[in-house]
């Protein structure tokens, strides 16, 4: 599962025959991107004059390692969104 | 209006973005001027100026007229700020008498303060500042006992004598 390490020992063999089991490696830890955040709403008691407030949820997974944060970005109606 | 989106980030990488959404960038109306009042006639004239509306139209105002404790409250019936004509007229009319019945209980010669409040969809400015204070007046009442002045009338002079009104109007 997403998240889970990954532990191999590794064998040689020759005509001779075959080596003793290496010892574990390292465990690689499988990872994907997390979900996209759901629910994005405005945060109506944030807003001020100069100021709006946003809201959302995590996505339903997070890929195998904790969100570190969010990039939120915006469009000013010219259909090109700019990250803030 | 703007739409924003956001995305997810772990140490694999970013996340697809969510779903966006589409904001006004709008606020409350800011705090209108200070209302003026007029005497026209037998009635107060309160104008006033739309403060900024700040990305939303303003949808109403609230006006309110110093009462005789100097609370202020609304009169509904003659200066309703919901009323489409008045939003867009900038002004109302409040008869005299209704200023001088309950609740304001306001005599003439008194000064009539008006502060007003807007409103747009995100919500209510504070009040205004009040404005500058007209004194009510009427027309004096007419005089009274008008009679020959006796005292004075001779064979080449006429005097005469009366009597002021009940009111002098303020």
């Amino acid at each position: 599962m997403w998240g889970s390490s990954v532990v191999v020992k590794v064998i040689a063999f020759n005509v001779y025959g075959q080596s003793l089991q290496s010892s574990s490696g390292s465990g690689a830890i499988i990872l994907t991107y997390p979900d996209a955040p759901l629910s994005l709403q405005e945060y109506i008691p944030g807003r001020q004059a100069t100021v709006i407030g946003l809201q959302w949820s995590s996505g339903v997974a997070n890929g195998g390692a904790s969100v570190l944060d969010y990039k939120v970005s915006y469009d000013q109606a010219n259909g090109t969104y700019v990250e803030l | 209006m703007y739409s924003f989106k956001v995305q997810a980030r772990n140490s694999f990488g970013l996340s697809d973005f969510s779903a966006p959404i589409t904001l006004l960038c709008a606020y409350i109306p800011s705090i209108p001027s200070p209302p003026s009042t007029q005497v026209v006639g037998n009635s107060i004239l309160i104008k006033w100026t739309a403060p900024s509306a700040n990305g939303s139209p303003i949808t109403s105002y609230r006006i309110k007229v110093i009462q005789k404790d100097n609370n202020f409250s609304e009169d509904l019936v003659h200066c309703n700020g919901n009323t489409a004509s008045i939003i867009n007229a900038l002004n109302c009319t409040i008869p005299i008498s209704t200023l001088l019945a309950q609740p304001y209980n306001l005599a003439l010669g008194d000064s009539v303060y008006a502060i007003i409040t807007s409103s747009n969809a995100y919500g209510e400015s504070a009040n205004s500042p009040a404005g500058n204070g007209a004194t009510i007046v009427l027309v004096p009442d007419a005089p009274i006992n008008v009679q020959d002045n006796v005292a004075v009338t001779n064979s080449t002079v006429i005097g005469l004598i009366w009597s002021g009104g009940v009111s002098h109007g303020g």
